[in-house]
């Protein structure tokens, strides 16, 4: 069973003459612990399929199977929790909760679950994204890059099974980037996560497992770095 | 008060606690209304509500069973080969986290084994690739030397190691046509297609087959068996099988030994038997023959590869039968195959 699966995603805003088709008809299927990178132009759906993958907007149809669950016909309460449990997110925007420290901010999903975080875990992560002088602060306190470092231990943290990431290294520099892909690509290989990363850059789409575009809502599978 | 979290425990203690309250409220309210002279009603009141917390931990610990019941029997489906099979677990709780642990678990190693399915593919597809690509350089080589025999008639030094390199020729295409077979079976890829033949003729068609060597080599080949038992086999792979034991007792024969194909019915079962006279195995070999590229430091054959047994019992066990030898050193050695699948027994076949 692959664990994500789509069928016929298609997203239209707006209606009659002024309808804007996000996304057209989009179907691919990622079996676990592949690491899929999406291109793209500006504006050519990118996001909005991320967001339909990790259900948090509505298609106007089509279907998304995560792990043999049908997201879009589980209830509200279901869903929150299945979200928590198994999808990770990295916005463009961040989103980190501005009241919370680093290190708050990163266990955060963790302690919604009513779970304890794991102390070495975290070390460990903080080390690798070089936030371990930064872990008491607030967001406030942060630059865009280590805002962003924030975003990605996050998502991390909770070893989800798919990571969803927008942009994840676009205010980071040379070195950061390639520290970030190692470890979501070591991720991918060590706890068999899925990622589905959005990025402009050609040469980090070139380190995914498989390419896929959009472009002006519609999918084009490059196929796999293996075949 | 993290176990609050579970929507059943916290149903279960907001249940009890009402219970109790309504206990004491009313309980107060009696003992108030009939100035403490109200045995039975306070006995009433108390076995009420010790009644009623009773069944409300029966209600609550009925239905953890019945969840744990429906989560084995999830792991249970797993186990016999559903390996779409998950356990509920989208509400609230610390069991429902272990529910998701487990499901966890359940898709990694399901992951882990299409890995392994797919590394054997790959492997298989490599090995396949470069012995296909051996066999156009061998042709040429082969013709080569044959070319160069034909030129060296008068140069017998020439001559001796242009025969010396076909026989080398020989053993590397020997190797690859091994080797493809073996790679071929063991990915499991290969369809075994199973037909009713007769034993005796295919025993015939191997007797054919080395009845020119036997000359060359002075041995007798000997068949014996019934000429009208069928078996449901594949007969290209079946031949193939005996064949590379026949081929094994003429590599450990001397010249006036005698090599003996048998076949019998022994009630649903056919045996086929491969004896030599020849000299047998060593003590310490015959725990590894059958593997792989297994050279033994005694064999006299010094032109084997080490593919043959190995292939022999590949096959055998794909068609659900066993192999095993027998073999005293120096007197000689029996190979004895069992098989399923003769005719009027074929209910019992497994394809």
């Amino acid at each position: 069973m692959n664990l994500l699966e789509v069928k016929g995603i298609s997203k239209t805003y707006g209606a009659g003459e002024t309808a804007v088709h996000a996304l057209k008809n989009v179907s691919f299927s990622v079996p676990k612990g592949e690491f899929v990178a999406v291109v793209g132009e500006s504006g050519s759906g990118k996001s909005t399929l991320l967001n339909m993958l990790g259900a948090l907007d509505v298609p106007t149809s089509g279907k998304v199977w995560i792990d043999g669950k049908d997201t879009f016909s589980m209830k509200e309460k279901h869903l929150t929790v299945f979200r928590r449990r198994n999808i990770g997110f990295i916005f463009q925007a961040f989103n980190l909760v501005p009241e919370l420290t680093v290190e708050q901010n990163m266990v955060f999903p963790v302690l919604l679950d009513y779970q304890k975080p794991n102390k070495k875990y975290l070390e460990d992560l903080l080390d690798i994204l070089n936030l371990k002088e930064r872990r008491d602060h607030l967001p406030s306190q942060l630059s865009g890059g280590q805002q962003q470092r924030v975003a990605i231990g996050r998502a991390l943290f909770t070893r989800p099974a798919l990571i969803l990431a927008d942009e994840p290294t676009g205010n980071l520099d040379s070195k950061n980037t390639s520290e970030v892909i190692a470890l979501l690509k070591e991720a991918s290989k060590k706890y068999e996560q899925t990622i589905i990363m959005i990025t402009h850059s050609p040469g980090i789409a070139q380190t995914a497992d498989r390419i896929l575009q959009v472009s002006d809502g519609e999918l084009t599978d490059f196929g796999r770095y293996r075949e | 008060m993290r176990i609050f979290t579970n929507k059943s425990i916290k149903a279960l203690f907001i249940g009890m606690s009402l219970f109790l309250c309504c206990n004491t409220i009313l309980s107060q309210v009696i003992l108030w209304q009939f100035h403490g002279n109200c045995p039975l009603a306070l006995f009433m009141l108390s076995l009420f509500m010790g009644c009623g917390i009773l069944l409300l931990s029966f209600c609550y610990f009925h239905k953890q069973h019945k969840i744990m019941e429906t989560a084995v029997a999830e792991i249970e489906d797993y186990l016999t080969g559903d390996t779409d099979a998950r356990i509920e677990c989208d509400e609230e709780g610390e069991l429902y986290r272990l529910f998701h642990s487990v499901n966890t678990l359940v898709s990694v190693l399901n992951a882990h084994t299409e890995n392994e399915f797919r590394t054997k593919e790959f492997l298989k597809d490599t090995i396949s690739d470069i012995s296909h690509q051996l066999k156009t350089p061998l042709a040429a080589l082969n013709i080569y030397n044959g070319i160069l025999q034909s030129e060296t008639e008068n140069l017998p030094d020439l001559k001796e190691f242009t025969i010396l390199s076909e026989q080398e020729l020989d053993r590397i295409e020997a190797l690859v046509q091994n080797l493809l077979k073996i790679t071929r079976l063991d990915a499991g890829t290969i369809i075994i297609e199973k037909n009713f033949e007769n034993v005796s003729d295919m025993m015939h068609d191997i007797e054919q087959h080395f009845a020119y060597r036997a000359k060359q080599e002075q041995k007798e080949l000997i068949l014996s068996g019934d000429d009208d038992i069928s078996l449901f086999c594949d007969r290209e792979w079946m031949i193939e099988a005996v064949s590379n034991l026949v081929k094994n007792a003429f590599d450990h024969t001397d010249a006036g030994k005698r090599i003996c194909v048998e076949w019998k019915q022994m009630s649903d079962l056919l045996q086929i038997v491969v004896e030599d006279n020849g000299c047998g195995i060593h003590s310490e070999d015959i725990y590894h023959i059958f593997k792989r590229f297994y050279r033994s430091r005694f064999s006299k054959d010094t032109q084997g590869i080490g593919l043959g047994l190995p292939l022999a019992k590949t096959i055998v066990e794909l068609h659900g039968g066993n192999m095993k030898v027998d073999s005293v050193l120096g007197k000689g050695s029996a190979f004895t195959i069992n098989l399923s699948g003769l005719e009027g027994n074929i209910t019992k076949l497994s394809v």
